[in-house]
């Protein structure tokens, strides 16, 4: 047999074992969204949300300055807007991201701050699709805001945070 | 059952629309009474605390609906400030209502719809 065959007789044989394991699970378990993704789905889906971003827009840096008016702002636009789903602190911990698969990450978190504020700012415009991440679309001053605004999530103060909780109620 | 889901579903998608929507962007207004005027900023008397409220060249005023400028604004008066607190603490205004929001007009500033549809 040559290799070539060897390899095609391979790829099917675990296309096979795949689809049998996958049939397996889908009878006795079926799909939760309750469940959380696996490291090599969360692997994959990364690698792939990345491809979904453009590479020029990618490579855009935030126009505007971190200034104390602009994180302000953006702290009020994501108490009322995302907090709902990211909670106010950006760690993702909400009655509604523990249902969501897969779940919000946390905004904190060394992999949403090695994103490109290109990356951030499109997914906040567009979207994640196959995810609750909506396309909010919005005015591109407020979207470089709130990329602003993670940025300063992991400095947040106990004071911002009271303030985000006087606008959502949240804790 | 399918009809629910399809209203619920329209009713949470007309919410997340409302809430972007740029004018309901006001949040809840600060109200009190002006213990002090200056160029850039006024002092704000708010019952519990004091509050520095800062203007600047996108602070716009009004009276009883009609267009108004800072110098209207007099210590006694009674405002209502719709604007961002900085960190640390002073309000930077937006829109200063001189002699309060008007009955009507409160609760026209205050909603703010959130997804999940509820009103603040």
């Amino acid at each position: 047999m040559s290799t070539a065959r060897r390899a095609v007789v391979g790829f099917v044989v675990l296309a096979l074992l795949a689809g049998l394991g996958l049939a397996a699970v889908l009878r006795t378990h079926g799909f939760s969204a309750r469940e959380k993704p696996s490291a090599l789905e969360a692997f994959v889906a990364r690698r792939l949300r990345r491809l979904a971003t453009p590479a020029a827009v990618r490579d855009l840096e935030n126009p505007l300055e971190p200034t104390p008016l602009a994180v302000a702002e953006a702290r009020d636009h994501f108490a009322d807007h995302c907090a709902i789903c990211h909670a106010n602190d950006g760690g993702g911990e909400t009655a509604i991201n523990d249902g969501l698969y897969p779940p919000a990450p946390d905004l904190r978190d060394a992999w949403t701050q090695g994103l490109t504020d290109g990356e951030l700012f499109a997914i906040i415009r567009d979207g994640v699709r196959f995810t609750g991440m909506p396309g909010w679309g919005g005015e591109d001053e407020d979207n470089w805001k709130l990329v602003l605004f993670i940025r300063h999530l992991p400095r947040l103060s106990p004071q911002e945070r009271l303030m985000m909780k006087e606008v959502n109620g949240l804790d | 059952m399918r009809t629910t889901a399809c209203v619920v579903m329209l009713l949470l998608l007309t919410s997340i629309g409302a809430a972007h929507e740029k004018s309901l962007h006001k949040g809840k207004p600060v109200e009190g009474e002006v213990t002090a005027v200056a160029a850039d900023r006024l002092t704000l008397a708010t019952g519990s605390a004091t509050l520095v409220v800062l203007l600047d060249d996108k602070t716009t005023f009004e009276r009883a609906d009609r267009p108004a400028a800072r110098a209207d604004v007099k210590p006694g008066d009674r405002l209502s400030v719709f604007g961002t607190r900085l960190a640390t603490g002073e309000l930077v205004a937006r829109e200063v209502l001189i002699g309060g929001a008007p009955d009507e007009g409160v609760s026209g500033h205050t909603g703010h719809g959130v997804p999940d549809g509820r009103e603040r």
